[in-house]
């Protein structure tokens, strides 16, 4: 199966997209978060 | 080998596998399973929604644990004491992550499934005061100054964990607008075979993703407290040497 539709115009594409991004956002911003306070505090 | 090595390889060697887990489940959502029959696309949400949701009704034990740990060592054992409130105060970010991704994916496929953003229906409900008995317990960590913040915390997190069962079996006890539990609701529930191991997968990658986040706050936390250790302990040492 191609990955061509999640990118479509459809309200079901956009909010599949933006649960993936949003998954990956926050995730990723709070690993980032932990890794850079890491940083500081080895200071 | 120094011990702190041997925890950084092995950190590493958890991450790799984490990160590999993830792509075959995202992969296995997003390409291989089959499109559900009357939702569509949009139902593949469920494959980060549901186990994400499962996730951050397991962590807040973690976070429960850690805090009767604290509550029976502060007097007892003071050190030890500190590593349960560093498990405690890591197990309770990691809820608020995971259940601020629920609440988003599943107010996007409700959007999207039912044509609504929310209602205060009791799945829902119940799910937004667990995230903000969570988002509390950081609060009160984060900005009181009595001196006794932790035992504070502590005993908040007792009663934040009471709504953890009552989340879980909200769809149980009340048939409202939340859909049915998918996992032992009943002779009709379950999922396609097919989509079992997009799912499973999933519930795999995400645990172990959780468990990375957790011990890396946790080391985070435990850095810092001997970093205020050692800042007390100067700031007592310091006027004696000058008094002698």
């Amino acid at each position: 199966m191609r990955l061509s539709w999640i990118f479509g115009g459809s309200m079901e594409a956009h909010h599949l997209l933006a649960a993936y991004v949003a998954v990956w956002l926050i995730q990723g911003g709070y690993a980032g978060w932990i890794a850079w306070q890491w940083m500081r505090a080895g200071k | 080998m120094k011990r702190s090595h041997i925890y950084r390889a092995a950190g590493m060697g958890w991450l790799i596998l984490t990160v590999m887990a993830i792509a075959h489940a995202t992969r296995l959502a997003l390409v291989v399973a089959p499109t559900e029959a009357t939702m569509g696309n949009v139902q593949r949400i469920f494959y980060y929604h549901v186990p994400t949701s499962m996730l951050s009704l397991l962590f807040p034990y973690v976070n429960f644990a850690a805090s009767l740990f604290y509550l029976y060592w502060r007097r007892r054992d003071p050190m030890r004491a500190l590593t349960a409130d560093a498990v405690a105060i890591s197990a309770a970010e990691v809820t608020v992550v995971y259940s601020s991704i629920s609440l988003l994916t599943g107010m996007l496929w409700g959007r999207a499934a039912w044509g609504i953003w929310w209602t205060w229906d009791a799945r829902l409900t119940s799910m937004l005061l667990l995230w903000l008995l969570y988002v509390s317990y950081l609060m009160l960590r984060k900005l009181s100054s009595t001196g006794q913040t932790q035992t504070l915390a502590a005993v908040l997190s007792v009663f934040a964990a009471i709504d953890v069962p009552i989340v879980f079996m909200s769809i149980r006890w009340w048939r409202t607008q939340h859909p049915a539990p998918v996992f032992g609701g009943g002779p009709d529930s379950g999922i396609d075979p097919s989509m079992m191991p997009a799912f499973g997968w999933n519930v795999l990658g995400w645990a172990m993703w959780g468990v990375f986040l957790l011990v890396l706050r946790y080391a985070l936390e435990r850095r810092r407290q001997e970093t205020e250790q050692e800042a007390a302990r100067k700031s007592i040492e310091g006027p004696m040497e000058i008094a002698q």
